[in-house]
């Protein structure tokens, strides 16, 4: 049976405007990313990939084109749906600052469940079960200033996976660590996202995290310019086919 | 509860700005709880005085019949139907002397009057013939105890005759009320004396519902028949009274209250609207993990709730702690009576909870909104937030000056429409928007003030001051906000004085008015102007019998009044009346010296008679129910506060001296003399008066005779007693509009930490940065205080304007000294709250200021 496309993006377009500049951040871009994918992208500065991220986030619009997340055209969507769309189906996590630092790391987890409605219980287990997935089982009292950069990511990517999402996405997840750091979190970002059947899509400069990619795709100018690569990492792989636990259709419009 | 639990762990995260926040909070609502609780304390005071005064009474019947203020006792009976009467009592009012000389109320009561039997009396209660009880100020004067004899004198007018009633003192009564000096002997015996049988003067009831008192006093009147008849519910009237003559002060003292308020909202709403811009990345995340608008507008308004919740309730208490520093304050300045001690009640407890909160929603409402309006690309790229939309300045400007043109022809009254307190609201906003756009666009012009001191800080501090437009526009415009109202106050001060001044001079502008302890010859006028000093007397004869004539108009409106008669010929020489649709003036006083039949009303008492210049009054007098002619009819703003005998001057018909003679039981005789002296001799009134009274020692002159400028400066120190008030609560908003200073200059600094670490590294001192803030805080007091001058005129326009309408000329004076105070408190204001964080700044390490990204 052929793997289920999470994310289709087709001849998407974004223009905007810097002072009387008119800037075209993506110019045509087209991209399949299927169910527990672990996709990156890379390319210079400017390039438009977290434009591209931000779209496909339903942080921002596109200008043209389409965008569909698990099936759903997000294009014409409203506000209310698209807070929806990001509560149940997608994970972020940022190049720093990803977390709430008047909330302990179990808090910033717990955060996005409340958020959908999980009772608090439900949601205190479900953060301290992410958390220990990406070993901080002892940190879960802390606050983001009394953890280190590679921690705060692991509790973003904690977060990220805490509502089962489909898709995360990744804008530099490893900007602000030290080469060992960033090759901990991406691994573990890796492992958290195979075991919740969720696919990753990153976008970097870091290539210890291009090195990572099943698939990788370059931008340059607003256009996907190579890719995709395919690339097998056994050791990934391995861990990737381990028994994952089914998780029940969800619509949007129905909480867990 | 998520946003509950971000809230409370945020606010102790910018400890000093929430704490500023909160203490603000705090005494706005005190200040509001304390003038209240104050007021009320001093209104039930009141209260309990009018209930003591007039003890259980609620309805008081008399009669207009003049001379005879009599009427037959079956009238009761009309009463008694009446819905809502309990208890009801007659006696018969008469006035007696013992040596022609002290006069007083000889009271007939029976032994069934409710309230007689409620007096605090020593000795025999019941009265029978020949006894008396007598109130202590009477026992005093006249030496008397229990078993004392003395003979009353008292007109009979039936015989035209005096008869002396002899009187044995069986009881003194000590009056629970303060006030009293009467006699009082048995119904039957003084009704017989007076060949007034069956008769009496005064009907008293008390009602089951007091409350019910003014329909009832209507409903009376109706039973009664007769518009001769005078029904009144004196309690009620009286607090009512009291009421509208203290309205204008507590108005004032709640719109000061409203302004504090104003300003606690504006310093909340800076509060939050920093956090909201601080917090903008977080706000980013929260939204691009699935966090609503809604739930990100909760989020911030739980902060500004929780703000408000710990600064309303502590400020409730505060409040009433402060109540008892107002009431100390008011027992102090206004000479009242030591007040009861102030105890919190549920209804302004809730109105206390009620404003704090608004105030706190108000201020919270928009920074709460903006959080949740925030574009996620925005607020996690920085890079992108150049680019987010802003209202354009023209449209800003456009819409303050439309707020401002309305405001201010609302002030003038120009508008089609009136809607209360519109301008008060337009002027300050408009003015404060206005100065906001002009602040941003003004360049460095604005810092050359700042110049002399230091050209680089003065550079600097303007720049900043541009940059962070939005605080710095609520800081000057909480001064200026607050500034105004000192500036309208300063200029209703002063207008009140020059209108007052005014009315004084056109009601009993001599340079002296001598007072004498009894009624002397008018002929004592020529004792006067023999002085070499004096170039003109005149005397003044009030009515001073115990009951008033009625008056009634050509369309069938009545009332009581008092006469005051005058010497037509002397009295326009002395005082000046302003007449209205009248002749001239001299054609006015002519017709009042060649017809008797011919009075002047108060414009208050002609348009309560409905009565024009050339109409016809009946008035009752000596000699039955008479046409008197109305010859002029004059304005005075303040005859309302002046008492000739039993009546007001507003309520007092002017007569000549013969007209008094013949109708009016005078016997051209006046206890009032106004004296002008001579130009020469202006500045020795004071010494003159003493003189006088020096000459005739058994009238007691000295006792209550002043001179223009004692009266002039006894109204003057009245009139700022009640304006230091009013004034102390705009300086507890100033304090609150400090605190918020201090709060956007801490602000400033936190942000601009790497700022000052620059501006160290490059040379500049530590003295250097103090000043900077110092600098920065003095331009916006600065500029509040330049945006406060025309806005406190504009709104001292639009409240001499909404006075005038309201029958009360009051000039508009320019308060040069208020504008004067209002530079001072502006420039104390922002040095005091720049102090702090000026130092703060300026103790900065390099190192550690630098580090901030």
């Amino acid at each position: 049976m052929e793997t289920p496309a999470v994310v289709q993006v087709a001849n998407l377009e974004k223009t905007y405007h810097l002072g009387n500049v008119m800037v075209n951040a993506l110019r045509g871009v087209n991209l399949t990313l299927y169910q527990a994918e672990f996709v990156v992208i890379t390319g210079p500065s400017g390039s438009g990939k977290t434009t591209l991220l931000n779209i496909i986030g339903t942080l921002d619009k596109p200008s043209s084109g389409k965008v569909s997340i698990d099936g759903e055209d997000i294009t014409g969507m409203k506000d209310g749906q698209l807070t929806k769309l990001r509560r149940y189906k997608i994970g972020f996590v940022f190049q720093f600052h990803n977390l709430i630092p008047v909330l302990t790391a179990q808090e910033n987890v717990e955060l996005p469940l409340l958020t959908a409605g999980v009772k608090s219980k439900a949601a205190q287990e479900r953060a301290s079960l992410m958390l220990e997935r990406v070993g901080l089982k002892e940190r879960l009292t802390h606050l983001p200033d009394e953890l280190s950069g590679g921690e705060q990511q692991r509790v973003a990517i904690a977060r990220a996976l805490a509502n089962h999402p489909k898709i995360i996405l990744a804008d530099e997840p490893t900007g602000d660590l030290d080469t060992k750091t960033g090759t901990e979190v991406v691994q573990i970002m890796y492992e958290a996202a195979k075991k919740e059947n969720a696919s990753v899509l990153v976008v970097t400069h870091d290539p210890v995290v291009a090195d990572r990619a099943e698939k990788l795709f370059e931008m340059r100018d607003g256009m996907i310019t190579k890719g995709p690569q395919q690339r097998l990492r056994e050791s990934y792989r391995l861990r990737a086919i381990e028994p994952v636990p089914p998780e029940p259709a969800r619509s949007l419009s129905q909480p867990n | 509860m998520l946003s509950a639990k971000i809230a409370y762990r945020n606010l102790p995260k910018r400890r000093a700005r929430t704490t500023l926040t909160v203490l603000a909070v705090i005494l706005g609502v005190a200040l509001l709880v304390g003038i209240n609780l104050a007021t009320a304390s001093a209104t039930g005071e009141f209260t309990s005085y009018i209930n003591k005064l007039w003890g259980r009474t609620d309805i008081v019947v008399s009669y207009g019949g003049f001379p005879l203020p009599v009427f037959q006792s079956h009238y009761l009976s009309n009463v008694q139907s009446a819905s809502e009467v309990q208890q009801t009592a007659v006696r018969l009012v008469w006035f007696g002397t013992t040596d022609n000389r002290t006069f007083f109320p000889l009271v007939g009561v029976n032994g069934t009057d409710f309230d007689y039997s409620s007096f605090n009396i020593t000795g025999a209660k019941t009265l029978s013939l020949g006894q008396a009880t007598v109130d202590d100020g009477l026992v005093q004067k006249f030496g008397l105890r229990i078993g004392s004899t003395l003979n009353v004198i008292t007109p009979n007018f039936i015989t035209r005759t005096n008869v002396t009633i002899p009187l044995s003192v069986v009881g003194i009564n000590h009056p629970l009320r303060n006030i009293g000096a009467s006699i009082y002997v048995n119904l039957p015996q003084l009704q017989s004396y007076l060949s007034f049988q069956g008769m009496v003067s005064h009907i008293y009831a008390t009602l089951n519902d007091p409350t019910k008192a003014p329909q009832v006093r209507d409903e009376i009147q109706n039973l009664l028949g007769s518009p001769l008849f005078n029904v009144s519910a004196p309690k009620g009237e009286a607090v009512q009274r009291i009421a509208g003559q203290t309205a204008g002060f507590e108005l004032g003292l709640n719109v000061m209250v409203a302004v504090a308020l104003v300003v606690c909202a504006f310093i909340v709403f800076n509060t939050l609207f920093m956090t909201v811009n601080e917090r903008t990345y977080e706000i980013g995340v929260m939204r691009a993990v699935g966090t609503s608008r809604s739930q990100i507008f909760k989020i911030f308004l739980v902060e500004g709730m929780l703000i408000g919740t710990i600064g309303t309730i502590a400020g409730v208490f505060t409040g009433l702690i402060l109540s008892r520093g107002f009431t100390a304050v008011a027992e102090n300045i206004l000479h009242i009576p030591a007040l009861p001690l102030v105890q919190l009640t549920p209804t302004i407890t809730l109105m206390g909870l009620g404003a704090g909160f608004a105030a706190v929603f108000a201020g919270s409402l928009y920074p709460a909104a903006s959080a949740s309006r925030i574009d996620i690309i925005q607020a996690i790229r920085p890079s992108a937030r150049n680019s987010r939309k802003r209202i354009p300045d023209s449209i800003i400007a456009l819409v303050s000056l439309g707020m401002l043109t309305v405001g201010s022809l609302e002030a003038a009254r120009l508008t089609p429409f009136h809607v209360s307190y519109l301008d008060v609201a337009l002027i300050p906003m408009g003015i404060v928007i206005l100065g906001a756009i002009l602040f941003g666009r003004s360049g460095r012009i604005l810092t050359a003030p700042l110049l002399p001191f230091s050209g680089a800080v003065g550079y600097i501090a303007s720049r900043n001051g541009r940059r962070r437009l939005l605080r710095n526009a609520i800081s000057f415009g909480m001064i200026t906000i607050t500034l105004s109202f000192v500036i309208m106050l300063g200029g209703i001060q002063g207008g009140v004085q020059t209108a007052l001044d005014q009315g004084i001079q056109e009601a009993l502008g001599a340079d002296i008015i001598l007072i004498a302890n009894q009624s002397l010859p008018v002929s004592f006028t020529n004792n006067l102007t023999n002085l070499a000093q004096v170039s003109l007397a005149t005397p003044l004869g009030p009515s001073l019998l115990p009951f008033n004539p009625k008056a009634l108009g050509p369309n069938g409106n009545s009332t009581s009044v008092g006469v005051l008669a005058i010497d037509p010929a002397t009295f326009p020489q002395i005082i000046n009346y302003q007449f209205v649709h009248s002749p001239p003036q001299r054609q006015v006083y002519a017709e009042l010296a060649n017809n008797s039949q011919t009075i002047l009303l108060p414009d208050s008492l002609a348009s309560r008679l409905d009565v024009l210049v050339g109409q016809i009054v009946d008035i009752t007098t000596f000699n039955g129910t008479l046409p008197f002619h109305v010859a002029g009819i004059f304005t005075g703003p303040v005859l309302q506060y002046i008492q000739f005998g039993n009546s007001f001057a507003s309520d007092s018909i002017v007569v000549s001296f013969n007209s008094q003679r013949q109708f009016f039981g005078g016997s051209n005789s006046a206890p009032l003399f106004l004296i002008n002296l001579k130009s020469e001799y202006k500045p020795a009134a004071p010494d003159i008066a003493r003189a006088i009274a020096a000459s005739y020692p058994k009238y007691d002159f000295a006792e209550n005779s002043l001179t223009l400028g004692q009266l002039l400066s006894l109204v003057r120190d009245t009139i700022n007693r009640i304006f230091t008030i009013i004034l102390l609560v705009l300086y507890f908003a100033l304090l609150i509009a400090t605190l918020g200073i201090t709060a956007t200059m801490i602000m400033n600094v936190t942000d601009r930490k790497r700022e000052i670490g620059l501006l160290r590294s490059q040379g500049m001192s530590r003295r250097q940065i103090a000043g900077l803030f110092l600098s920065e805080g003095i331009l916006l007091g600065l500029f509040g205080f330049l945006l406060a001058v025309p806005g406190g005129l504009l709104l001292l326009e639009g409240a001499t304007n909404s006075t005038t309408l309201a029958g009360f000329y009051l000039p508009f004076v320019i308060p040069y000294s208020a504008i004067t105070q209002a530079f001072g408190l502006s420039i104390l204001a922002v040095v005091s709250g720049s102090l702090y964080p000026a130092l703060r700044a300026s103790r900065m390490e390099i190192t550690k200021a630098l580090e901030q990204a």
